[in-house]
């Protein structure tokens, strides 16, 4: 990286975006810290150029601890979280990785530098969108059973065995900068706890010593385990850019401490209580970050984990009401039944927790993804919905989204973008009045998905390739299993696990639109399909009746079986093709079926559609079928969504159902939801979630911003404060069906 | 019951709910059918009554593109610039073409011909809802009793898919219609709407006599029954009714549950999409205070009550 770029990168980056809308915040010591964060990070880049840029980075970081201004928001925890912006951990965009791939090598073929040219297409006019790597569940369970200081012998060890490689070697500067990070907040504490009095004064002590104890060894009570987690937590955000920093599964591996406490008579519920509490602000002091907790979960060494800090985090969540931590839950057949009440009594607060996901599904799709049966058994939640090895797995979980609806837009205007005008390369150029039949269009479909998803992946995985040498992550590493055995951070592949993942997008627009296309074009010969190419050009004005009639009357995924076929064949299809394709980082590519908010946003950039969608208008989310044309009720979407292969998904999917609130007002209602869950389940599906709010709520939220502020909704995979979502999401989950049944 | 309509082996139905869980025990799908012969004051399925096709407009869904005047064949459909689009329905056959025509879902029909094979398929979509929920097929209406043959039909094959049935009636049919779907009904859902006769015959249109006598012998035979009573405020809510029914229900053992229905107005726009002056009915929905206290007035005649909107 040279300097020059640095310093027009610090100066693009906005200070003060909105509230909500970016990692950043206003309030002045988050700005202060932010700016020193970019401050030391140009200073140390500077000053170390000459070495590898994983010491380079350990550097930045250590640095930056060492120069933070410790600051206590609360006497209960130390930790003062920060989400630092674009800068310097992650690239800026996919253009900046472009042009870094095209800067450090001069081998690349015209067939690579034009697969880059073409992604870069895709990102800005909505075919695609690419997040940065990182999305991850750190190793906290390691350091919370060997400590910082077992980190630091073990790189000592490994060197003298294996020698030093640059990884080992950031990881000895890293980690002993965050033993002193961690001993700082222990000696304020202290400082804190002389001038104050009374239950302040208590608290204050008990954090400082936890602090000086943790630095380096392991924590010996739930206070120093939650007090250790949540400071590394603090370390690995601000090493990283990326949100979707995740917790892992938070009630099994703190279990150990608070039973022991719990049996020496040191601690019991409530006091866990406050801890968590405690720790659960912490998390929701930095707003839409995707940071997901996991609770519960089979594995067949624990059986099903449900303990106090299950209930707990459940209840925590119920009482606070905030956009974090993005709570999922794990069901197995073997979760006692009296769970459910602490998972409905969160689930009506309308706040969108817990996400359910199937545990047994999951363990299929994990190890369909190259992961380990006992590994997949351990899966958490990473960002949204993405199924990850705490710990053991460094996934390119955003690697790429696809939108399916953007392929069939540009077969039919030739290529070109129908909102920005932009040309697009397809496989076959073909003259639309010369396809006899929809099996032929359909094929044709099929060709130009493959054509459109080989050409992303073959330029993202250049992509991928560069991350180390300009974006390793030497601390996250440090915690991760393998990466100091193997001597390689994260970004090089060092750990044990290192997937890429694919997701798609507007999966039920484009089935909706090819069985348009097939009744109208094809059976009924209403229009042909230069005609509708028409149509779409000017996005139906003049043909208003049409498009109503296509909308209203065209076979709908969500509640037609032959939709419900075409979805399962394609999504079949998709999980083919994405399958032969490995990563830089040994890895594989999966797949990933939830659209976080992208599809509101790859919405705008998409044209009209054949499915009698207008131009702008948000993709359906996620696995969902399209907006407001559910006409069956749950029972019926379920049918379709469960036609196809799950245990496709290693990278996650998102059921989103919307549900008025009144509907668990009668304790009937709340026992079927239950056995809706469950049958769902039985029947092969993944995941499920739920927005409990009604349409009128929401339309006056957006009139009275100010009286909304706290109120949280599901968006897709997950939640966030509904006044800080933009218009087209807002308006996109206004129009979701909403089931009542009064 | 027409006599072609037994051959034909269909029936009319109006309205198919999935996930429905307020018509009997668990996950459910409910099956209304087209016609009644009461003529409940405060109905709140107007589209329920007559036993037959009928056209519905939607005026709010309505874009004025003159579509349905287009291709109207007995030109009952008028598209007027003063008064947007108007019906003639002393002149409209039901032939359904407009409603076929119209791209914005305003017209619409209530009533499907069935048959038991299609209406079945459509039935078995939800079958894997019904076993952990103890769930199943519920026969509402209307008065599903009036078309006995076609809902005979369905019940037994419902039961020969190992079904848990349902049938929601007001009871005003003659003793061997129920005597006849018996065998293949797990669960009576009987309405009960008034004691009194002249009250009964004043809300409903008709007389009771037979309603209450096919409830005791039902009792005695041995059918499960849940009651449903709907409670209009200032129809059928003076202590006396309440006493009445009360006595009527407590001395039939076989009723397991007796649920309060209140009134609600969710029915309100059906009936203008059928171009029906209600005009002015003095219908309301009680108050929660009235409702509780209702309840609790049944509890002192000694019948426990269920309100599930509680």
């Amino acid at each position: 990286m040279d300097i020059e770029t640095l310093q027009s990168r610090v100066d693009a980056v906005p200070l003060d975006r909105p509230e909500g809308s970016g990692y950043t915040d206003k309030t002045p010591a988050r700005r202060q810290a932010f700016l020193l964060r970019q401050q030391v990070y140009i200073r140390e880049l500077q000053r170390h150029a000459s070495e590898p840029m994983v010491i380079r980075m350990a550097h930045c970081l250590g640095s930056t601890l060492m120069e933070k201004e410790i600051i206590f928001e609360d006497d209960r925890l130390a930790g003062f979280y920060l989400f630092a912006g674009n800068n310097f951990t992650s690239p800026a965009n996919t253009a900046e990785e472009v042009l870094y791939a095209r800067l450090d090598r001069s081998d690349l073929d015209p067939q690579a530098c034009q697969d880059m040219d073409e992604l870069v297409k895709y990102v800005e006019r909505g075919m695609c969108t690419r997040g940065p790597s990182g999305h991850v569940i750190a190793g906290y369970e390691r350091v919370l059973t060997v400590g910082i200081g077992g980190l630091i012998a073990e790189t000592e060890a490994a060197i003298a065995a294996q020698g030093e490689t640059p990884f080992r070697a950031a990881s000895l500067i890293i980690c002993r900068a965050a033993a002193d990070f961690i001993r700082r907040y222990g000696q304020k504490a202290a400082e804190l706890a002389q001038v104050s009095a009374g239950t302040s004064q208590h608290n204050y002590a008990r954090v400082g010593d936890a602090c000086l104890w943790v630095a380096e060894k392991p924590p010996r009570t739930f206070f120093e385990a939650v007090q250790l987690l949540c400071l590394v937590h603090e370390i690995i955000i601000t090493e990283q850019r990326s949100g979707s920093l995740s917790l892992g599964r938070f009630d099994r591996y703190l279990a150990p401490f608070y039973e022991r406490d719990k049996a020496a008579g040191i601690i019991d519920l409530d006091g866990a209580a406050g801890i968590v509490e405690a720790f659960f602000l912490k998390l929701a002091s930095v707003p839409r970050t995707f940071q997901n907790l996991t609770v519960g979960g089979y594995d067949s060494i624990n059986g099903y984990c449900c303990n106090d800090l299950t209930r707990i985090a459940l209840r925590t969540c119920r009482k606070l009401r905030k956009d974090q931590p993005l709570l999922t839950l794990r069901w197995h057949s073997t979760m006692p039944v009296d769970l459910w009440e602490d998972i409905l009594g969160l689930i009506t607060t309308g706040t969108g927790f817990p996400a359910l996901f199937n545990d047994e599904v999951c363990f299929k799709a994990k190890q369909r993804s190259g992961i380990s049966a006992q590994d997949a058994e351990q899966y958490a939640l990473v960002g949204c919905v993405e199924l990850s090895v705490a710990g053991r797995e460094y996934a390119h979980t955003e690697g790429l989204r696809l939108s399916w609806l953007k392929v069939l837009e540009l077969m039919l205007n030739g290529g070109r973008c129908l909102v920005s005008g932009e040309e697009f390369i397809l496989s076959e150029s073909r003259d639309l009045n010369a396809i006899r039949d929809f099996d032929d269009f359909y094929a044709w479909f099929k060709r130009e998905l493959r054509h459109f998803t080989d050409t992303a992946i073959r330029a993202a995985n250049l992509l991928d390739a560069n991350l180390p040498d300009h974006w390793p992550s030497p601390f996250l590493s440090a915690t991760m299993d393998h990466c100091i055995q193997s001597g390689l951070d994260v970004t090089a592949g060092g750990t044990i696990y290192n997937n890429s993942a694919i997701n798609a997008a507007g999966m039920a627009n484009a089935v909706d639109s090819l069985l348009a296309i097939r009744k109208y074009v094809f059976e009924e010969r209403r229009f042909t399909l230069s005609e509708l190419a028409d149509m779409l050009r000017c996005d139906f004005v003049g043909n208003e009746s049409l498009r109503l009639m296509i909308f209203n009357q065209c076979a709908r995924f969500g509640s037609d079986a032959e939709a419900a076929q075409m979805m399962t064949d394609l999504t079949g299809y998709f999980h083919s093709l994405i399958s032969v394709y490995g990563n830089p980082r040994g890895g594989r590519w999966e797949l990933g079926f939830y659209s976080v908010d992208n599809h509101a946003w790859m919405g705008e950039k998409t044209g009209a559609s054949p499915d009698g969608r207008r131009k702008g208008y948000a993709l359906a989310n996620a696995m969902s079928p399209v907006q407001g044309t559910e006409k069956h009720g749950p029972t019926v979407v379920i049918q379709s969504i469960v036609k196809a292969d799950h245990t496709c998904f290693g990278n996650g999917m998102v059921l989103d159902l919307k549900f008025h609130p009144r509907f668990f007002t009668p304790p009937a209602h709340r026992q079927a939801f239950r056995y809706l869950v469950e049958t769902y389940y039985d029947m092969g599906g993944m995941e499920i979630q739920f927005n409990v709010i009604d349409r009128k709520t929401l339309l006056d939220a957006q009139l009275h911003q100010e009286q909304y502020r706290d109120l949280v909704v599901r968006v897709s995979g997950f939640s966030a404060y509904f006044t800080t979502l933009g218009l087209t999401v807002q308006n996109e989950i206004i129009d979701r069906t909403e089931f009542e049944n009064i | 019951m027409s006599s072609a309509n037994q051959q034909a082996k269909t029936g009319l139905i109006f309205q198919i709910q999935h996930f429905s869980l307020d018509d009997g025990p668990g996950i459910r799908t409910t099956i209304f059918f087209k016609g009644c012969n009461l003529r409940c004051a405060w109905c709140h399925n107007p589209e329920s009554i007559h036993p037959r096709v009928e056209l519905a407009f939607k005026r709010q869904l309505c874009t004025h593109c003159g579509a349905c005047a287009a291709v109207c064949p007995q030109g009952a459909q008028v598209c007027d610039d003063s008064r947007g689009r108007f019906l003639n329905r002393a002149a409209c056959t039901l032939c359904l073409t407009c409603a076929t025509a119209c791209p914005s879902g305003a017209l619409t029909w209530y009533g499907e011909e069935m048959t038991t094979n299609k209406l079945m398929e459509t039935i078995l979509i939800d079958q894997p809802f019904y076993a952990k929920s103890g769930g199943g097929v519920s026969f509402s209406g209307g008065e599903p009793l009036l078309q006995s043959d076609f809902l005979l039909e369905m019940l037994e094959l419902c039961k020969a898919h190992n079904l848990h049935t349902a049938v929601d009636t007001a009871g005003n049919v003659p003793m061997e219609s129920l005597l006849s779907v018996l065998p293949y009904t797990d669960l009576f859902l009987y309405d009960i709407k008034a004691f009194d006769p002249s009250l009964h015959r004043r809300c409903t249109g008709v007389d009771n006599t037979r309603i209450l006598a096919n409830l005791k012998r039902l009792g005695e035979l041995g059918a499960r029954l849940w009651v449903r009573l709907p409670y209009i405020p200032g129809f059928n809510d003076s202590p006396d009714e309440i006493g009445a029914i009360a006595d009527l229900l407590r001395n039939i053992p076989a009723v397991e549950k007796v649920e309060l229905l209140p009134y609600h107005a969710y029915g309100e726009a059906k009936y203008e999409h059928l171009d029906i002056d209600r005009g002015s009915d003095g219908l309301r929905a009680p108050t929660l205070p009235e409702l509780l206290s209702i309840r609790d007035a049944y509890q002192v005649h000694g019948l426990r009550v269920e309100c599930p909107t509680l």
